[in-house]
């Protein structure tokens, strides 16, 4: 490829992901204007319902990350490596294309007050959850499909599986072999995903809003309240929220840390105690049950939506901005892997790793000083913001595992760079492009905070009409937004799944 | 003594061995031979208990007179040691033998034991090494030990030695067969190699199954 145009390819690059992520100096700037303020800490501080808040987010997000690692390791310790695993691999996406607020919506269907479960049972009646307990436990299943599907593609690897082999043959069980081969191997990788899963359910507003606590809420959706306010004194308590959630990030990711370290060194030296037997049952049930509750959610929403449907406008909504932002986010991940940086690129993992909150808001800050709000085009370039460092974390691992020795005979046959991309790489990540561009699609589709916040209410989906109705809405309208919420995503699992299968049997070597 | 008993291995419904039977004494080495894709990696899958669902498998295997077949790789009490020595990379040297050794060795009889085989297999100061820094022999015979010290009542090699250049194999060769031949338990070895057949032994042809 002639250099002009390399670098002309670079600076596009760049550029777009500057576009994408110019909202992180604006959210920093939201963040630390007003945290220098003893004033402002203060007033925070002496809010009444910051401790309630505090206590439910704390409570829902140890409840949903550790019940989320707890079920994933479950899993893995009872199938990994058997048939039984790869039945599961093949039935997570029944799960994992569940968007949040389609599963939190089921579960207020059925378990909250004259919700299906209280019609039927008359007998029961729900319990007042002040402490966000719901929230966690329905988190703590849909993110153990998120970890499940990370740690597939971790223990795909062959040698581990021998190693396990080897393992288990010198006569250790099933439970001492993911202490000391599976979770070691694992852990590198799967911290990462645990960090965005402990951010991502830290500064949940959407799910808060539909299942968590009330009054007060989480302090996530309390952060919101107060951002959205007229008044500047709340807007600062809000920023000082925000800032608070990080630092809780920040504290648990430290403790968890430590506890990791002090674990290891603890259980460093086994002492050859062989313990073969591991109840296989518990295991097996979670992994039959956690696709399963994907289908039974979309029985339980089709039954109740009976013969409502969402209006036209949101699904059109949800459905070109999903089409558009992961077709555009491909383009972009794409480009990134071949004309981006090879090194110092962890920058671009930041909106998976921070709240989400300050970075819409940082979102909303630049579009109200662009006088660009409430555009179509803006929720798309705000939906980005989360899209391509989704679809970037499954693109590159597979990027990494292309064959250098391949590119180098495609360069001796004389072939340019750029036709090696087109020709040799491109083609080869074909399979794992589809499975971004599924993932891509269900991030957009799942966006609540920049679709509201940029939209202002004029560019409504499923997901920003499915909130709204959950605090009051008639049930059979509110099923059938999250019915149609969910559909659209499996819809192209499904399309992207069939398109992998069919490549996967004309080319065996790309399966 | 170990025995296979009329085992029919099929991959879909193409059979890959069909009623293969043999027997092992204690102390005695089977080794057997197949060219690459005569199923030997997938009877000793099968062997070890870790076949892949794509495999069916009908047929028994006797561990001095206890059928093994029906258990997990874990309560088989057969070791492997595949091509690749497969040493944890987390753990060092001494480490990865420590942790084979049986539970009734005490807690202060671990280090000492493990620093006498290291150095009887001539790999004295290796304790603390870490298993990458290892050349191929080295982690070869690290692997061996490993598998050796766990006290299996059977052991399984899977090309232990393809992966080593041909100075290096002779020597590591010689090695191991001495170090089995003072434990009376039955190894059965495949190979694609006739060099690794030792003297005397019984060698069987897989393609006599197919």
């Amino acid at each position: 490829m002639a250099a002009p145009l390399r670098y002309a390819l670079i600076t596009l690059c760049w550029g777009m992901m500057l576009i994408i992520y110019l909202p992180l100096l604006p959210a920093a700037g939201i963040l630390l204007t007003p945290a220098f303020s003893l004033f402002h800490w203060q007033q925070l501080l002496s809010d009444p319902q910051l401790a309630q808040a505090l206590i439910a987010t704390l409570i829902s997000t140890i409840i949903a990350v550790s019940g989320a690692l707890l079920l994933t390791l479950l899993v893995i310790a009872t199938l990994w490596p058997s048939p039984g695993w790869q039945r599961l691999a093949s039935r997570l996406p029944w799960l994992l294309a569940l968007p949040h607020v389609a599963f939190a919506t089921c579960a207020l269907l059925l378990f909250a007050e004259g919700g299906e479960l209280y019609r039927l049972l008359p007998i029961l009646s729900p319990v007042q959850d002040s402490y966000g307990i719901g929230l966690g436990l329905v988190l703590a299943i849909k993110e153990s499909g998120f970890l499940l599907w990370v740690c597939w593609a971790i223990l795909g690897e062959r040698r581990l599986a021998e190693q396990t082999v080897v393992f288990k043959s010198l006569g250790f069980g099933r439970g001492q072999c993911l202490k000391h081969v599976i979770l070691p191997a694992l852990m590198p990788s799967l911290s990462i995903a645990l960090l965005a899963t402990t951010a991502w359910t830290l500064s949940v507003v959407d799910v808060a809003i539909i299942i968590g606590p009330g009054n007060p809420p989480t302090l996530a959706v309390l952060a919101w309240q107060w951002l959205n306010s007229g008044s500047p004194d709340d807007q600062t308590k809000g920023a000082l929220a925000c800032l608070l959630l990080l630092a809780i990030l920040a504290a648990l990711a430290g403790i968890a840390r430590k506890l990791w370290c002090g674990w290891r060194a603890y259980s460093a030296h086994p002492d050859g105690c062989r313990k073969p037997d591991f109840p296989t049952v518990p295991g097996k049930c979670v992994a039959l049950m956690l696709p399963l509750s994907g289908l039974i959610c979309t029985a339980f929403l089709a039954y109740l939506a009976h013969v409502s449907l969402p209006a036209t406008n949101t699904v059109n909504h949800s459905l070109w901005l999903a089409l558009l932002s992961a077709g555009l986010g491909a383009v972009v991940c794409l480009m990134w892997l071949e004309w981006g940086p090879v090194t110092h690129q962890r920058w671009v993992d930041f909106p998976l790793l921070l709240p989400a909150l300050p970075l819409a808001a940082g979102q909303y800050q630049l579009a109200l000083y662009g006088w660009f709000d409430g555009l179509f085009s803006t929720v798309l370039w705000g939906h980005l913001l989360w899209v391509v460092p989704w679809m970037l974390f499954v693109l590159r691992p597979a990027w990494r595992r292309i064959d250098s020795r391949q590119v180098v005979l495609a360069q001796t046959l004389g072939w340019t760079r750029g036709r090696i991309f087109l020709r040799l790489k491109c083609p080869l990540i074909i399979r794992p492009l589809l499975s971004a561009l599924a993932v891509g699609f269900s991030v957009s589709i799942a966006q609540y905070l920049p679709t509201q916040w940029l939209g202002g209410g004029r560019v409504p989906t499923l997901t920003t009409e499915a909130v709204a109705l959950s605090s009051g809405g008639a049930t059979a309208t509110l099923a059938a937004q999250a019915l149609w919420q969910l559909i659209l995503p499996m819809a192209f699992f499904l399309m992207t799944a069939l398109i992998a299968r069919w490549i996967g049997h004309l080319r065996r070597g790309l399966r | 003594m170990l025995q296979v008993q009329d085992l029919t291995l099929t991959l879909g419904d193409t059979p890959l061995l069909r009623r293969v039977n043999f027997t092992v004494q204690p102390g005695e080495i089977l080794t057997l031979m197949g060219p690459s894709g005569s199923g030997k990696s997938t009877l000793f899958a099968w062997m070890i208990g870790a076949l892949g669902g794509e495999f069916r498998a009908s047929g028994g295997l006797w561990l001095n007179e206890r059928r093994c077949d029906l258990l997990p790789t874990e309560k088989r009490r057969i070791g492997i040691l595949f091509q690749d020595a497969l040493l944890f990379d987390h753990l060092s040297v001494g480490e990865n033998l420590r942790l084979a050794l049986p539970v009734t060795v005490g807690r202060h009889e671990r280090q000492p034991q493990v620093l006498q085989v290291l150095e009887q297999a001539g790999l004295i100061d290796f304790y603390a090494r870490d298993p990458a820094t290892l050349s191929g022999g080295q982690r070869a015979r690290v692997a061996l030990l490993r598998a050796l010290l766990a006290q299996p009542d059977a052991l399984l090699l899977d090309e232990p030695f393809s992966r080593l250049d041909q100075q290096l194999r002779n020597s590591f060769r010689q090695w191991v067969f001495n170090e089995l031949q003072h434990r009376q338990i039955p190894v059965v070895q495949v190979t694609h190699d006739a060099d690794d057949v030792p003297s005397g032994a019984r060698c069987l042809q897989l393609e006599n199954w197919r």
